[in-house]
């Protein structure tokens, strides 16, 4: 199967040039992410992780161990912090953090890149690229994004006080319920999730545990799909729920 | 200054005017063996305003009728009537009769004569999925279906595709002009206006849904800039397609299992199919909105 999937990329990669291998993915978001700044209000937070599906064996622990050794022996260079989580689906979460943050943003994301597209060699090298689920980098909206919220906010207590009394107890008999209370929660977090098998990003904004914020994902995938390979298909937008960071 | 998002989309405009040609010549072809082949102008005519005048005065009872919409005011519903006021009080437009159709299904329509005599209906089910900012655009979209005499483009697009098909059959089931003599060139004559009609009604059937889709995308465009909310829309159009184009709630960890769920490629329609239909697939129409909501920032 991988043999095919291989030749598969191969092909797919000759046709189109802006899908290469893992590491140019993931690299292709640091030159990226200035502009997701400027255009999205959304800064790399210096944090990003690499999932992985832990498996029983001394293979794999041996393989989990050269990554905590290259990180170990890069983290003083690349400026990072590294920690490993498991979670409660028996994944494995390398988190790297970018430790200089005074120092430009596109210095921290090249650096927390290198680490996290280099353990995910690692571990593609010693054959459990099966194993990886995928690497998630977390970015933070700027507040020019939540004072639009703000405003949001505003614009909507304006309208309810316009609508009279009646329009409380009117909505319920309508219908028209508690959907807007999702968009007062205030979006902090966009988690931007690599895909090792697809080969692609796509956006995750978490409202609590059980919700997500489409609209703002909508609003990132209408600038990210020109800056990095985007997930056309919404419906491959699995969610990451209680992610470690 | 006008930014490249609220101008008109120039591509689209010139499909519809070349649809629209194509049928006119189309009808014209028609109408002309229909009068060589001795059927007069003036039949013609007589059916053609028929159907003009019914389509006029009932298509709007017949839609709100069979669909069981009900007028409803701004008692019963407040802020479906001011989302609405808001949006037709900033674009000069006379506010359309609303109207709710219990139904579970989130769907939302307009009808009416024209801009000053129209109704918006939404049903109970896109009331429960929708926020108020997703309503707006799903509203405006149907505003600006109003506002750009949709309804008659496409009553008026598909006037003769009714009559020739009309023709057609009652062609077909024998003997509808010159029943009594029966001589060679007469019956040839009856066939060929069956083939003929046929022919037209076939491609004004495609033309027709062409015309419609791209009024669709209009629509869209429209709705978009009346709102200032693309990606609102685009939300709207995700919620209320169903599962097929929605983000997904389930885990990634929970689905990792299926690992060939990965490899294949999504379902699309084929063109083919898309030919048939009044709307375009909802992903183009995402796509198109969230091109707008690109070029906002």
């Amino acid at each position: 199967m991988r043999f095919f999937k291989r030749i598969l990329n191969r092909i797919e990669s000759d046709i189109n040039p802006s899908k290469h291998d893992d590491s140019d993915a993931i690299f292709s978001l640091t030159s990226a992410s200035i502009s997701i700044e400027e255009k999205l209000g959304l800064q790399f937070s210096g944090i990003a992780a690499l999932c992985v599906k832990i498996i029983d064996g001394i293979v794999f622990k041996n393989t989990i161990k050269d990554c905590t050794d290259l990180l170990n022996v890069s983290k003083d260079e690349f400026k990072f912090d590294y920690k490993t989580f498991t979670d409660s689906y028996n994944y494995l979460w390398i988190i790297i953090t970018g430790k200089d943050m005074t120092t430009i943003h596109s210095d921290v994301i090249t650096n927390v890149a290198a680490g996290l597209s280099s353990t995910g060699d690692i571990i593609e090298e010693n054959g459990f690229a099966d194993q990886i689920l995928s690497a998630v980098f977390k970015f933070k909206f700027l507040n020019t994004f939540s004072q639009d919220h703000f405003e949001n906010k505003k614009f909507k207590s304006i309208t309810e006080v316009n609508g009279q009394n009646d329009d409380d107890s009117s909505r319920n008999s309508n219908g028209m319920n508690e959907n807007n209370n999702n968009t007062i929660n205030n979006v902090e977090n966009l988690y931007l999730i690599y895909n090792y098998k697809t080969n692609n990003f796509y956006p995750y904004i978490p409202l609590g545990y059980h919700k997500r914020d489409t609209t703002k994902e909508l609003q990132a995938l209408s600038i990210l799909k020109s800056l990095i390979s985007i997930e056309s298909d919404f419906s491959k937008w699995f969610p990451i729920k209680d992610i470690p960071f | 200054m006008q930014h490249p998002w609220q101008k008109r989309d120039t591509g689209i405009t010139v499909r519809i005017v070349f649809c629209l040609s194509i049928l006119a010549l189309l009808y014209i072809i028609f109408i002309a063996v229909l009068a060589r082949m001795g059927l007069g102008f003036f039949p013609i005519m007589i059916i053609s305003a028929g159907f003009i005048l019914a389509q006029w005065f009932f298509s709007d009872k017949i839609v709100l009728w069979s669909s069981g919409a009900k007028i409803v005011t701004s008692d019963q519903y407040p802020s479906l009537h001011s989302i609405i006021e808001r949006i037709v009080s900033r674009n000069n437009m006379p506010k359309p009769k609303i109207a709710v159709v219990p139904n579970r299904i989130p769907n939302a329509f307009a009808t009416g004569k024209g801009p000053s005599n129209s109704v918006v209906a939404v049903t109970t089910g896109i009331l429960e999925i929708l926020d108020d900012d997703e309503l707006e655009g799903v509203l405006a979209h149907e505003l600006t279906h109003v506002r750009n005499r949709d309804v008659m483009v496409i009553t008026l697009a598909s006037l003769f595709s009714t009559i020739a098909f009309q023709v057609m059959q009652f062609g077909y089931f024998g003997s509808f002009y010159n029943y009594g003599d029966r001589d060679r060139n007469n019956g040839g004559g009856t066939l060929i206006i069956i083939l003929v009609a046929f022919v037209t009604w076939l491609v004004s059937f495609f033309i027709i849904r062409a015309i419609s889709r791209y009024r669709e995308y209009s629509a869209d465009r429209g709705s978009a800039q009346m709102t200032g909310k693309p990606a609102k829309l685009a939300n709207a159009l995700m919620k209320i397609s169903g599962t097929m184009n929605q983000t997904p709630d389930k885990d990634l960890r929970q689905v990792e299992g299926l690992n060939a769920f990965f490899i294949i490629p999504a379902i699309s329609t084929s063109t083919f199919a898309n030919l048939f239909s009044t709307h375009p697939p909802v992903e183009k129409r995402i796509q198109r909105l969230l091109d707008m909501e690109a070029s906002m920032y």
